[in-house]
């Protein structure tokens, strides 16, 4: 199962096991990392917001045109390491990813 | 006084379905002509297969709505609303947020040129996209978009608000007619007046195609003359009348054209210069709110003649409660079997049916060209 490497808002680092296939938002979410994600998962309210560490970051692939849209209205936007999270899927490939938990906008 | 009636008379004489009505006086009449039909039935009793057309619709009068108004509306089976901004243009959207579902016509407010929600406060503009939401930072990508089945075009012509209305949300494909009359110094402002039928719209448009209704129902004397043209989405008709006045018979003209199926018109000349602007709009498919907004040119309605530029307007509006009277409780046949004399009511369908949405419909569509005259 892929671990992922998780920073939450207080500096503390997790591991967790998430499986292939699964929204790495929900993983967030229900590994209490402090993920709101209030719309469910609609790339509608940006609570899922991370920021991916560079080396990871390409493997995440490019945002959506409204991923892209939602992100960039907040604070803590990095063009570099922004991602919702509720867009993305753990896969074999994201093995080892590491992010840290964007702070509360 | 003498109780025969002038053959020659296109005034009502007593007909039956006015029997119904004439007890009624002046308040008790306005208020039938909006009430629920008594012992009424339904759509599917009563065979009304038909759809409701797309087309330009009327929402209200543009007095009706002010700068910073909001209004809710109910039309093509749908809830509405409509109002205007500070701009003075004219929306309308559908009346459900699609936020968390409050009905904006009740208790939401213009901000700027926008309606504001009652329930949280999302601002949307008129054409159906989210502008502001006073408590986050974002907003929901795929509100931000124009939204096609929320937004209706509107337009403002001849003292009314139109909406647009098209089941599958296609562009308009034609624009409103507008009148020079309404508005003009020497006409009056509009004389109004409504009804709620409970039929579909193709049956009250189909009317002025029903040659042989007009006897007897109306009490017309004669049958009139009329020339009937189809072209593409416009209808116009030209119909001779002799007119019984109080100075004698006069020889009249009655120009009616329809656009779409919405928009309908009628020019009154020969006895005193009328111009009756109708608006047609689908409350559902078996239910049409029909208003009738007059206005006649001021050297009649104010001159010596002013008793009979009235007498033309309450004539018009008899006619239309004893239609009503039989709209309300009609059946719809779809193939009927017509007699010699009975009109061109298959080449008005034939017409009419490019003004409904869907595969089924679309060999009718473009309308047709034809001249019938009798
Ligand atoms: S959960 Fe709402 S945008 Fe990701
Ligand atoms: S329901 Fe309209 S703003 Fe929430
Ligand atoms: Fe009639």
């Amino acid at each position: 199962m892929p671990t992922v490497h998780v920073t939450d808002r207080d500096g503390n680092a997790h591991r967790l096991h998430a499986a292939e296939g699964s929204v790495l938002m929900e993983v967030l979410r229900d590994g209490d990392m402090g993920i709101e994600a209030i719309c469910g998962g609609q790339c509608a309210c940006a609570t899922c917001h991370c920021l991916i560490d560079p080396d990871w970051f390409g493997k995440t692939g490019a945002r959506g045109g409204d991923e892209e849209d939602l992100v960039s209205c907040l604070d803590a936007y990095d063009a570099g390491r922004s991602r919702l999270t509720c867009q993305l899927r753990v896969s074999a490939e994201l093995d080892g990813l590491s992010l840290t938990v964007a702070p509360e906008e | 006084m003498s109780e025969a009636v002038d053959i020659r008379d296109t005034r009502t004489p007593p007909v039956l379905v006015w029997d119904q009505l004439k007890k009624l006086d002046k308040a008790a009449l306005a208020r039938w002509r909006l009430e629920p039909v008594v012992n009424g039935r339904s759509a599917e009793e009563r065979n009304i297969t038909v759809p409701m057309p797309f087309g330009w619709f009327v929402m209200c009068y543009s007095d009706e709505l002010g700068v910073g108004e909001v209004k809710p509306l109910h039309y093509f089976e749908r809830e509405l609303v409509a109002w205007r901004g500070e701009d003075g243009e004219a929306r309308v959207l559908d009346a459900y947020c699609p936020h968390l579902g409050a009905h904006m016509g009740y208790g939401g407010k213009v901000n700027g040129n926008h309606i504001q929600c009652p329930l949280h406060s999302w601002q949307w503009n008129g054409h159906g996209a989210a502008v502001g939401i006073p408590y986050s930072k974002t907003i929901p990508p795929a509100m931000k978009r124009p939204c096609r089945e929320r937004a209706y075009p509107v337009r403002e012509a001849n003292g009314f608000v139109w909406a647009w209305y098209h089941p599958e949300n296609e562009a308009p494909s034609y624009e409103v007619a507008e009148f020079e009359e309404v508005g003009h110094p020497d006409w009056t402002g509009y004389e109004k007046h409504e009804w709620i039928v409970h039929g579909p719209m193709q049956t009250i448009a189909e009317n002025g195609a029903d040659s042989a209704h007009f006897k007897y129902i109306h009490g017309v004397a004669d049958y009139p003359d009329y020339d009937i043209r189809f072209e593409g989405h416009r209808r116009t008709a030209e119909v001779r009348v002799k007119m019984g006045t109080p100075r004698g018979t006069v020889d009249g003209k009655i120009a009616y054209g329809v656009d779409g199926s919405g928009q309908p018109w009628t020019r009154f000349t020969g006895m005193c210069e009328t111009l009756l602007v109708t608006g047609v709009t689908p409350v559902a498919r078996d239910i049409t709110h029909l208003r009738f907004a007059f206005t006649q040119l001021k050297a009649d309605r104010d001159g010596p003649r002013g008793g009979l530029a009235r007498a033309v307007i309450k004539d018009i509006c008899k006619q239309l409660d004893q239609d009503k009277v039989v709209w309300d409780r009609q059946k719809y046949i779809e193939a009927p079997p017509l007699c010699a004399g009975d009109g061109p009511i298959n080449d008005f369908r034939n017409f009419f049916r490019q003004f409904y949405a869907g595969p089924e419909w679309e060999k009718y569509r473009g309308g047709i060209r034809r001249s019938v005259s009798r």
